[in-house]
């Protein structure tokens, strides 16, 4: 009763929020940083797609770095997407998203499996799974404001 | 004089939960002094413009005052960033549930509560 006086309130008197966190008080979540990790991850792949051989010293030595950015990037990707699946999306969320763990699960595989390979179809895999949870997020996002 | 907050985060359920507002009187500190037990908003040591609702567990003698949350699953509160100074307290809280039941809960549990430590 008393509650809907306030929700009420709110309406017209926005509350501000006050934080009972659990821990580090950031609460600043987004997906973009996953997204940056998985495009690089996507550029390495490209950029690897022309070689057909390490002839010179140069050549060596530019493929290393691609596969140590590729490595470097896709490990940026996991911890992200990790950070977003154990912190950002709760319980409330999988009613939403039924099949959140599972488009998660194969995200994080998707991490390991785009180091293992040459073939930019792996990374193009990685980057849908990214979008789609983006849009998840986004949607989740929008369904907290409009609380 | 008045002020109301929406409370987002974990660390003060069972009692507080997220989408509950929290009522705070300003002048609630001007006379009296904070008790152990009363919910309080305050500003975060380690960003000013954040505030925090969690509940005082001591007080010592030069004013300071020693805050956590309920939840003992774990929170962002003294026990990381220590004592805070009595004015960086906002004032006594009021929390307006949005769930009877689990005010209801609190309420039985408390008397739960004072029943035993009668007996």
């Amino acid at each position: 009763m008393v509650y809907r006086l306030f929700q009420f309130l709110n309406r017209f008197f926005p509350a501000k929020p006050v934080y009972a966190h659990c821990d580090i008080p950031c609460g600043v979540y987004d997906p973009a940083s996953a997204h940056i990790a998985a495009r690089g991850v996507y550029a390495m792949l490209e950029k690897m797609q022309p070689l057909k051989s390490l002839e010179t010293v140069h050549d060596q030595h530019d493929f290393i770095r691609m596969v140590k950015v590729k490595e470097e990037q896709a490990d940026v990707c996991k911890k992200e997407l990790l950070i977003l699946w154990t912190d950002y999306f709760k319980q409330e969320h999988l009613e939403m998203f039924p099949d959140l763990h599972e488009i998660f699960w194969k995200a994080a595989k998707q991490c390991s499996a785009v180091k293992r390979t040459t073939e930019i179809e792996e990374g193009k895999k990685l980057l849908e799974l990214v979008k789609q949870i983006s849009d998840m997020f986004r949607k989740a996002e929008e369904a907290k404001h409009s609380h | 004089m008045f002020s109301y907050f929406h409370v987002q985060g974990q660390s003060m359920e069972p009692f507080c939960r997220e989408g509950d507002f929290v009522l705070v009187n300003r002048m609630s500190y001007l006379l009296s002094h904070p008790c152990v037990g009363d919910v309080v908003v305050f500003s975060d040591p380690a960003r000013k413009d954040f505030l925090l609702v969690k509940r005082v567990a001591r007080i010592s003698r030069g004013g300071l005052v020693w805050v956590e949350g309920d939840n003992t699953q774990g929170s962002y509160d003294s026990r990381t960033f220590g004592w805070i100074p009595r004015k960086a307290i906002l004032g006594k809280g009021k929390v307006i549930h949005r769930s009877l039941p689990l005010a209801y809960d609190i309420m039985t549990q408390s008397l739960e509560r004072s029943l035993i430590n009668k007996v």
